[in-house]
């Protein structure tokens, strides 16, 4: 069993236990779903056996190998979601048109439903499960949590992602359509809304959560965002 | 008291967001889980002929092929909004007639993803094909009734009051317009999905986003003829609905009706594809405005003519009517709404249904009459403001519409405004600033939450009300958090299940309006119990008592306010917008927005709430539509990348403030809600800036390129 | 999709081969578009060859000193490449308006030559469609066609080539390096696309089998003027309705050499050669850039809905050359 699956199951049963309890504590009785023993078994397509059509492969995920049967026409996304159990990264259009199945391939962001996994052995693969360490949370998803960069959070991982490689990229120095001089391409200090929107436009955000998603890109090349707040112009605390 | 209440507060559900372990319907790991894939027609009006399903029942993996021809079992449900509601009427697969395209007529189960749709594709259909109508300029309009119970009666069709035939002759300006938005998608990040999974013949657990936990718990025992204890549903996350996720779909149903036949697990996610023409749109529309307005700029006379279109499965209007009565006095006014049948799928609530195309055509209105009367607009409209709702003949409750307007006005700088079109230029773009005004209905039910107080000062509170983006789990937990006086890192709270109590509808604006007085309400009780003023002496009070927990329920229920006040929130939005006009180039490049919604709670999430409104206001206006194909009557309009809506790129910072003060008539928490009202009026303001800036009056949704260019 | 055997070919060679040898068999490269393609059952294959493996990864300064760019390059190397940004800034603002900065990681240069429309009328197998299955008709001329063809169209195809990054190699005189089981061969990129004609299901002149080993670029200062101008319903993240690569010389008050292609509006990079001639020894100016721009789309034949093209496409050339004159940069 990989690491993030661990995790799932360690969530998984602390949503029991906080129901169960609950409601014991409440005097009424429930089915125990069957949720529970969830993440014990694996899902059918990654039992050990090879069926035909299928082969075997490794990918590397998150510092984990993982061995599994899969036939070749399975996406790297559907693999991540439906064999490992590792569903942080989303499944928003499944056709590369929103980004928020992005995940990071030897450090470069990439759409994992566009690519099918049999293509990505041997390579580095980092989701959305890999960016902390432990409870640490990477500066990105902070300043994530810390502008309000997200509603729903269904496209939040592979905005996440997105967002992790583009300082990379702004540290090499890569440029985009808008950068108005293409030898001249800004830096984490100069890198502008402008920059920033168009380099992240890749990824969909329907709750538009942009102008947050924005300010946590500034805060995390080390600008100072707009604060996420309205200003209140009233006395509301009544 | 910690006044907590009015902050800024990081979501009590980020962690979870930001690390990828927020858990969506479809995402649940269940064993021995297989997977179906929707078969859907291509056809868009007629019949199935033949259905031919040999050749994908033999394909490896495959484990079962739903039809018409072999439907699994479902009851037809009351299908009352008070008992149940299901979206179309008409259940899936229930005889060989098809009245859309992408009508669900099949559902493929295999053991993978991958089998279950390679199988659909191999499924070959012979149709009986007639010609479907699917052109709202050539339907026929009937007269259209209200749909809703009595709290959105104000919706109905047709009204009229005071002698409108006598007005026209004496005004000083007069504007007739016509003003169309087309069919709009609600297109949530994350698709429609579900799991289900029936631990018996009589006893389900249905994993699936709903914006209305307990509406869809009762629904499916209705449809599945179990009582509804025996249906749980989990739905802790929702990846985004506006409207689209109230109710079980077709797919939905089928999923769980073929999970029971073939005794596994089964998911179902509707593909991006799929979902475009089956899981509900906003109808387009066409609105006929007449405003007549004497020389002081005094509305006369406001007639409003709106028509939408319905699927042939069932009927739903886009109530383009009624804030019509609400936005302005006038002692005469005239509405009608028409509505006819289209061979599309059910149309549905999108945010803010009927008031935003509604206030896209008055708001443009407004701003034509201000032309005509050479008038700022901002003045057009404090003129005409209304104490009361001229249909209920209440007066509004703590209403700062005027307070919304000049706040605006001023934070955005509007006095420096030229008044003339063309005026305002930036080497080669033309600046237009456009402003509109926002108002949305505050409704409120009846809903319930338990809150339970442990030995270790921290606090659970639980309901079935859900968070699918709005900052539920957060704001709940401040209103805790502020009763009992703790940190609001104290409260844990759990959303989204079916055995929580009822925490009612996360739709209409209403969730943090029904929801938190009844936490209010838990929060004093547990209080009251505990015979403490505050959570500390309450704790040290359980600890002694060596019980395990305080606990108390609450509901809070709306009662006789409803006779004394109309209720609505309210706001302006301003806007700058550039344009290149030789290479037809529209930006949004500036936007202030100001709202009177009553108590602010997190002025952090609620903020993201109007902005969130705010930029699906701007898809509307710059980019969205759907559209068919006129022969056929399948969508030429069918993913992310023929249907857009705003990328990062698109969107200029969005400035929110609000105004005004905690409405207590309306409930004990003073909020209103404000999930929708941010979308209404965004369109107008953009097309009011775009005729500043160019001199060209846009009356026809969204406000593309080749519009620009004529 | 339908399930398929899948090999990673370990040399050009070996890639050829194994497409000689099974004519079911298809080349995956950055698979955004392959992939796309076969989840709606576009495409069939047997087999897949990934070539993505094969050394063609380089860019490399050739004899002539213009550029030689590996078939696998991918669409982000190109594009920040220095000496692309400095000698062809236009190939590089073509491609970075191209999709996103995912879709660019993962595409190559083959892979982008050889995209396919994005007709709806293609991409969705309940329509029929010439291009797919050929002689089953053209619903898109009769349909909803507001981002078709509005310049050498058929009556059996009237679908654009959606690449960005061709219009821009169009007016650079770029020449694709082909090789198959016959050896190499060389076709100019503007003869590489095909116009519909009646046989709509010939995207490309590359014969079965063969698989694309680079582009090359040659020599060409005036390239630094260029002006790559993409307009479209949405500010970044979709296709172009309509887009323009420009380049000039302009010695003196004149006109010495002129660029002009168009993008969005044909079944392959729409290069204006008669446009570019007329513009030769002209006053860089704005009459006669509007002349050249008319001149541009003198043959177009707008469908019921695209209309608009025509008017958008002369503003385009005639704001593109306008920059073009002033040394190039951001429109
Ligand atoms: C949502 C979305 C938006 C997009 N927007 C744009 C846009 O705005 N502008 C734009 O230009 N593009 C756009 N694209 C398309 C994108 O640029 C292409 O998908 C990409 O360039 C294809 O490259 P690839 O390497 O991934 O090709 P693949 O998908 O691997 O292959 C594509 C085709 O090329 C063939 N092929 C690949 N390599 C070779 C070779 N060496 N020799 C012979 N045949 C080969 C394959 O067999 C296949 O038929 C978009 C794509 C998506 C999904
Ligand atoms: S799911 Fe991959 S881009 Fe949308
Ligand atoms: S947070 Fe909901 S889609 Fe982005």
């Amino acid at each position: 069993m990989t690491e993030p699956e661990k995790k799932l199951s360690a969530k998984q049963r602390s949503r029991r236990n906080f129901l169960g309890q609950s409601l014991s504590a409440a005097g009424a009785a429930i089915a125990a779903p069957s949720l529970l023993n969830a993440c014990q078994n694996k899902s059918v397509s990654a039992s050990n056996a090879l069926v035909e059509g299928e082969t075997t492969i490794e990918l590397k995920i998150n510092g984990h190998i993982n061995k599994l049967n899969i036939e070749p026409r399975v996406t790297l996304l559907d693999a991540l979601r439906e064999n490992l159990g590792l569903t942080g990264s989303k499944k928003g259009c499944d056709h590369g048109q929103c980004g928020a199945c992005t995940v990071l391939i030897d450090g470069q962001r990439v759409y994992s439903c566009l690519t099918l996994a049999v293509m990505q052995e041997d390579r580095e693969i980092t989701t959305i499960e890999g960016l902390a360490a432990g409870d640490n949370l990477h500066p990105v998803q902070t300043a994530f949590l810390e502008n309000d960069g997200f509603q729903c959070g269904y496209c939040t991982p592979g905005q996440i992602c997105a967002s992790v490689a583009l300082l990379e990229e702004v540290k090499n120095g890569s440029v985009s359509y808008v950068t108005p001089d293409l030898t001249n391409p800004p830096s984490l200090a100069s890198l502008s809304e402008t920059e920033i929107k168009e380099r992240l436009s890749g990824n969909l955000c329907r709750c538009s959560a942009y102008n947050g998603i924005v300010a946590a890109v500034q805060q995390a090349v080390g600008q100072t965002p707009p604060s996420p707040a309205a200003s209140m112009e009233n006395s509301h605390a009544g | 008291m910690n006044q907590v209440i009015g902050k800024s507060v990081n979501r009590k559900d980020g962690r979870a967001k930001v690390t990828g372990q927020a858990t969506y319907g479809a995402e649940h790991q269940i064993p021995n889980l297989v997977h179906g894939y929707l078969v859907t027609a291509t056809i868009a009006k007629g019949s199935i002929r033949n259905i031919d399903t040999q050749q994908a029942a033999a394909m490896p993996g495959v484990l079962a092929v739903f039809t018409h021809k072999n439907p699994p079992k479902i009851f037809k449900p009351s299908n009352d909004w008070i008992n149940s509601k299901i979206y179309e009427a008409r259940l899936p697969l229930s005889d060989n007639k098809i009245y859309y395209a992408g009508q669900i007529v099949g559902l493929v189960v295999a053991d993978t993803l991958e089998r279950a749709r390679h199988a659909a594709h191999q499924i070959e259909i012979e149709y009986q094909t007639q010609p479907p109508q699917i052109n709202a300029k050539q339907a026929n309009y009937q007269p259209a009734t209200s749909m809703f119970g009595e709290d959105m009666e104000y919706k109905a069709g047709a009204f009229e009051q005071g002698d409108f035939a006598a007005t026209g002759a004496s005004a000083t300006a007069t504007v007739e317009a016509t003003y169309t938005t087309e069919m709009e998608i609600h297109s949530p990040m994350e698709p429609h999905a579900l799991v289900a999974h029936w631990q018996e013949r009589d006893s389900v657990t249905i994993y699936e986003p709903t914006q209305w936990v307990k509406g869809s718990q009762r629904t499916y025992a209705e449809l599945f003829g179990i009582p509804k204890e025996k249906v749980r549903i989990v739905s802790p996350y929702i990846g985004g609905g506006f409207g689209s996720k109230a109710f079980p779909w077709s797919h939905g149903i089928l999923c769980v009706a073929a999970a029971r036949e073939i005794k596994r697990p089964l998911k179902v996610v509707v593909s991006r594809r799929h979902m475009t023409a089956n899981t509900g749109h906003r109808s387009q529309t066409e609105q006929t405005i007449r405003l007549a307005a004497n020389d002081a700029g005094k509305l006369t006379a406001i007639e409003h003519l709106a028509k939408s279109c319905t699927s042939p499965i069932d009927v739903f209007p886009e109530s383009c009517t009624g804030i019509t009565p609400v936005m302005y006095a006038t002692p005469n006014t005239r509405l009608k709404q028409e509505i006819a049948v289209l061979n599309v799928g059910r149309p549905t609530f999108m945010r803010a249904p009927g008031e935003n195309p509604g206030m896209f055509a008055l708001e443009s209105a407004m701003d034509e009459l201000a032309w005509e009367l050479n008038m700022d607009p901002v003045e057009l409209r404090l003129r005409n403001e209304t104490k009361e709702h001229q249909r209920k003949k209440l007066p509004f409750s703590a209403k700062h519409f005027a307070a919304c307007l000049t706040t605006g006005a001023e934070k955005f700088g509007w006095s420096q405004r030229q008044m003339q079109p063309r005026a305002q230029q930036q080497g080669e773009l033309l600046v237009g600033w456009g402003m509109a005004s926002a108002t949305f209905p505050a409704f409120r039910r009846r809903a319930s939450a338990k809150v339970r107080l442990l030995t270790d000062g921290t606090v659970q509170v639980l309901t079935s009300g859900n968070d699918m983006g709005t900052g539920a789990y957060t704001v709940i937990a401040m209103t805790a958090a502020e009763t009992l006086g703790l940190p609001v890192e104290n409260i844990r709270v759990e959303l989204g299940d079916s055995i929580l109590p009822d925490g009612g509808i996360a739709g209409g604006s209403q969730m943090t309006a029904s929801l938190t007085p009844a936490v209010l309400t838990a929060c004093q009780k547990v209080l009251k119990t505990a015979q403490a003023n505050n959570a500390q002496e309450a704790v040290a009070k359980l600890r002694e008592s060596g019980r395990a927990a305080y606990e108390a329920t609450a509901s809070s229920a709306p009662g006789a306010e409803k006779k004394q006040f109309a209720f609505n929130s309210w706001g302006a939005h301003f806007c700058e917008v550039t344009v290149d006009e030789e290479i037809a180039r529209l930006r949004i490049t500036r936007w202030v927005s100001v709202m009177n919604i009553g108590r602010v709670l997190n002025s952090r999430t609620a903020a993201s709430q109007i902005r969130g409104g705010v930029i699906m206001g701007m898809g509307q206006a710059l980019m969205e539509e759907c559209h068919f194909d006129p022969n056929t009557g399948y969508p030429v309009v069918y993913d992310l990348a023929t249907y857009h809506f705003p990328a990062h790129a698109d969107i200029p910072r969005i400035e929110v403030s609000f105004v005004g003060e905690p409405d207590f008539d309306f409930n004990p928490m003073g909020v209103r809600g404000c999930g929708e009202i941010g979308i209404t009026g965004v369109a107008a303001a953009v097309a009011n800036a775009v005729y500043h800036a160019t001199g060209k009056r846009i009356r026809s949704l969204p406000i593309t390129p080749d519009k620009l260019l004529i | 999709m339908k399930n398929f055997t899948y090999v990673r070919a370990n040399s050009v060679q070996d890639a050829i081969s194994r497409a000689t040898s099974d004519r079911q068999a298809m080349f995956i490269a950055g698979g955004t578009n392959l992939v796309d393609r076969l989840k709606v059952f576009l495409d069939e294959p047997s087999q897949l060859v990934d070539v993505s493996r094969i050394k063609m990864k380089q860019i490399e300064r050739t004899k002539a000193g213009g550029l030689k760019i590996g078939a696998l390059v991918t669409n982000t190397a190109l594009a920040n490449h220095l000496e692309v940004r400095r000698n062809y800034p236009l190939l590089s603002r073509a491609i970075l308006a191209g999709a996103s900065q995912q879709i660019r990681n993962m595409a190559t240069v083959g892979g982008n030559l050889m995209q396919r429309t994005r007709c709806p009328y293609y991409y969705d197998t309940a329509f029929s469609c010439n291009k797919r299955q050929p002689n089953t008709g053209c619903p898109a001329a009769t349909g909803i066609n507001r981002t078709h063809a509005i310049l050498g169209a058929s009556e059996s195809c009237v679908a654009v080539n959606p690449s960005d990054m061709s219009v821009a190699m169009a007016v650079l005189d770029a020449v694709v390096e082909v090789r198959g089981m016959e050896g190499k061969r060389e076709i100019p990129l503007i003869d590489f696309h095909r116009l519909p004609g009646n046989t709509p299901d010939r995207d490309t002149n590359l014969e079965p089998g063969e698989l694309i080993t680079g582009v090359i670029l040659p020599p060409l200062p005036l390239a630094k003027s260029g002006v790559y101008l993409k307009l479209r319903d949405r500010a970044s993240y979709a296709f172009a309705l309509v887009s323009v690569a420009t380049a000039l010389e302009v010695v003196g008050e004149k006109i010495k050499t002129a660029r002009v292609a168009l993008g969005g509006v044909a079944h392959k990079p729409w290069r204006a050669m008669e446009a570019e001639e007329f513009l030769m020894g002209k006053a860089a100016n704005k009459s006669n850039f509007e002349r050249a721009a008319a001149i541009a789309l003198k043959n177009a034949k707008p469908l019921a809905h695209n209309g608009f093209k025509v008017e958008l496409s002369k503003r385009a050339i005639r704001r593109a050359l306008t920059i073009s004159a002033r040394g190039g940069g951001l429109v």
